[in-house]
């Protein structure tokens, strides 16, 4: 049989089959049957032997045709930039605070990514942080992380 | 009389402000969620459970049911006026109201399809009403081996109404997995915690579901262009020829939606493909679908609808939800502390009745919303996607983060949205690895209590009847849709 899946998806059955071996390697170093009853290393035994059957059998049987306008550099590029910004993002909140880092990678996105003007950039990315932070810490009283100036 | 007696006690419950208030916030999202492409009713839910944590959970699912039949109404904007549904349920409408709309009549298809959704909403609270409390009833009975069998048969029609059976239960049993992470409640045992004092809770449910639903979706929509929408509605209000002509598939369309939302994981989308189907097998003018036939808009807008109330019968009468969204609603529940299931209407009636009342209420506020402000909600189309991911980025981290206060749990929502983003690039479902996710304690702790009760023994499984019964039906879930598969490739290859 051809695989004619498309990169991403080979990726992410694999990903699946991994994530399976790792559970049935695991779960067997834990103690399976107890009495009656199945103990706790049974189950994720048995969820990872199916999830590694299931995966390739999806993988081979029902991936979806190798679109190679689909899969190209263009329609990939700007999912990987928000993964990147957002990655910077939550690297930064412990260290610039929740406020500036999410300003940052919101203006960054606004500005940088979709070529907005400058000045709805600031207005939309500023005000998103000002509701976020009187709803979750005026409001909610949730201690979101505050960077070396204070907030 | 005592349906009536537990209503009108929901009435009294849902006409409170704080939940009137609820209940307009919930339909008000979940028509604006549903009208602006890249973030659905999940998605919706998934960012809102945050805030309502630590809140009264009557007021949370008010909320949450609001948006999910809410988004329903939504979803007919886009369809009709750019031909892009804004939820999958809306896809039959957009054949038919999108050439209405090309032929100056996006007001009328608005119109009737607010006036059908009202009434399928309405009959189908009734139905929810009526069917809900006897089904919870006889399923109070029910034992370990059932709640297995349930729980099976949940995962497995949930996996199956996906376009792979196979990636679907893949993704359940995904989640099962992910659910085992975390201390064993029965034995104490660390599973999978890697020596991570934050991973001994295992991954809240509020991290992978807003992953999956709210950084997944919003990396799905990125970079797509968005088409022009059309946005001189016109009058909403439909003729008395064009009421004449709508009625019955407003009628069919709210029964067949129903009936299709109580099967367990058939949903909206399922109800309006078969609406639309059977109108257009009792039109005398077949040819006129997909040119802009108001029954082609009247019947799946009906069935749509009155899906979204039949779904929430499984889910709280059995605890076996109809749809991906409710199997959020269902996480939701558990996040509360509330047990779903056939005891719901016995330990928790009045949240439930007044859920009840509250989509009754909620129902009005739409059709009054729809029919004067269609115009209004159609220039929100204007609002282009790059404004309204990054603030969707930003709640989806405020929300998560705010939960245990852990940055782990924005890697892991990082993560896990990349996850997502995958999922729905190549097609393989996330609502059925919630459902895992949020189901895999109450199957694990059934499992065990079964072959407990049995001595060890399966055939405990299979010798009572409904639990038979219900894996019998996961049976047919899963073979069904792989046999007719089979069927149409055999049917195509030449003989």
């Amino acid at each position: 049989m051809r695989l004619r899946a498309a990169s991403g998806e080979i990726f992410l059955a694999l990903a699946f089959v991994g994530a399976g071996a790792f559970w049935v390697l695991t779960a067997l170093g834990m103690q399976l049957w107890e009495g009656f009853a199945p103990s706790s290393g049974f189950l994720p035994l048995v969820y990872g032997l199916l999830l590694m059957g299931l995966s390739v059998a999806a993988l081979l049987l029902e991936a979806r045709p190798n679109d190679r306008t689909e899969e190209s550099n263009a329609t990939i590029r700007q999912p990987l930039i928000v993964i990147a910004a957002m990655a910077a993002g939550v690297a930064g909140l412990e260290v610039a605070g929740f406020a500036v880092s999410i300003f940052l990678t919101m203006f960054f996105l606004l500005k940088v990514t979709e070529r907005l003007p400058l000045l709805p950039s600031l207005l939309t990315a500023g005000g998103t942080v000002l509701i976020l932070r009187l709803v979750f810490r005026t409001w909610l009283g949730v201690p979101l992380p505050n960077g070396p100036w204070g907030f | 009389m005592s349906v009536l007696a537990d209503l009108a006690a929901g009435f009294a419950g849902a006409l409170t402000p704080w939940n009137l208030l609820m209940c307009f916030a919930g339909v008000f999202a979940g028509q604006l969620v549903g009208a602006l492409p890249g973030i659905g009713p999940s998605a919706a839910i998934a960012l809102l459970l945050p805030l309502t944590f630590g809140g009264d959970p009557t007021s949370a699912i008010i909320l949450f049911a609001g948006i999910y039949y809410g988004a329903q109404y939504g979803g007919t904007l886009t369809s009709v006026l750019i031909s892009v549904p804004g939820e999958p349920s809306s896809v039959m409408t957009s054949l038919d109201g999108y050439q209405m709309a090309l032929k100056g009549r996006a007001g009328t298809a608005l119109g009737i399809a607010a006036i059908g959704s009202f009434f399928a909403g309405t009959i189908a609270t009734l139905g929810l009403m009526i069917l809900a409390p006897p089904l919870a009833r006889a399923a109070l009975a029910f034992g370990p081996p059932e709640y297995f069998a349930l729980v099976v048969l949940g995962l497995t029609a949930l996996a199956a109404v996906g376009g792979s059976v196979l990636k679907g239960l893949s993704a359940g049993v995904f989640g099962l997995l992910i659910s085992t992470i975390g201390i064993d409640q029965q034995t104490g045992v660390a599973r999978f915690a890697f020596d991570q004092v934050w991973l001994l809770d295992g991954i809240g449910f509020i991290v992978i579901t807003v992953a999956l639903f709210g950084i997944g979706e919003v990396l799905s929509s990125v970079g797509k262009p968005a088409p022009a929408p059309i946005t001189n509605v016109g009058n909403v209000l439909p003729s008395r020829e064009e009421w004449r002509q709508s009625r019955m598939p407003i009628l069919r369309g709210s029964v067949i939606g129903f009936l299709v939302g109580v099967l367990p994981a058939t949903g909206a989308t399922i109800a309006s493909f078969i609406a639309y189907i059977v109108e257009k097998k009792v039109s005398r003018n077949p040819e006129k679908f997909g040119t802009g036939a108001i029954e082609g808009v009247a019947g799946p807008e009906a069935s749509n609808n009155a899906a979204a109330g039949g779904a929430m019968v499984p889910m709280l009468a059995l605890g076996v939800p109809g749809s991906g969204t409710t199997a959020i609603i269902l996480g939701a529940l558990i996040m509360f502390g509330i047990r779903p299931g056939p005891e719901l209407f016995d330990k928790n009636s009045a949240l439930v009745w007044t859920v009840i009342a509250s989509m009754y209420i909620g129902n009005v506020m739409l059709l009054v919303m729809n029919l004067p402000l269609a115009g209004l909600f159609a220039k929100l189309l204007r609002v282009p996607y790059p404004y309204l991911y990054p603030p969707i980025l930003a709640l989806c981290v405020a929300g998560v983060y705010s939960q245990a206060n852990s940055i782990q749990d924005v890697w892991m929502l990082l993560g896990f949205g990349v996850l997502g983003w995958l999922m729905m690039r190549y097609d393989w479902p996330a609502a059925p690895m919630i459902l895992g996710l949020v189901l895999g304690v109450i199957f694990e702790n059934s499992l065990r209590q079964s072959m407990t009760l049995s001595h060890g023994s399966l055939t405990i499984f299979f010798t009572r009847p409904v639990s038979a019964f219900l894996l019998a039906c996961s049976l047919l879930a899963i073979t069904a849709p792989l046999i007719i598969k089979l069927m149409q490739s055999r049917k195509q290859v030449p003989a």
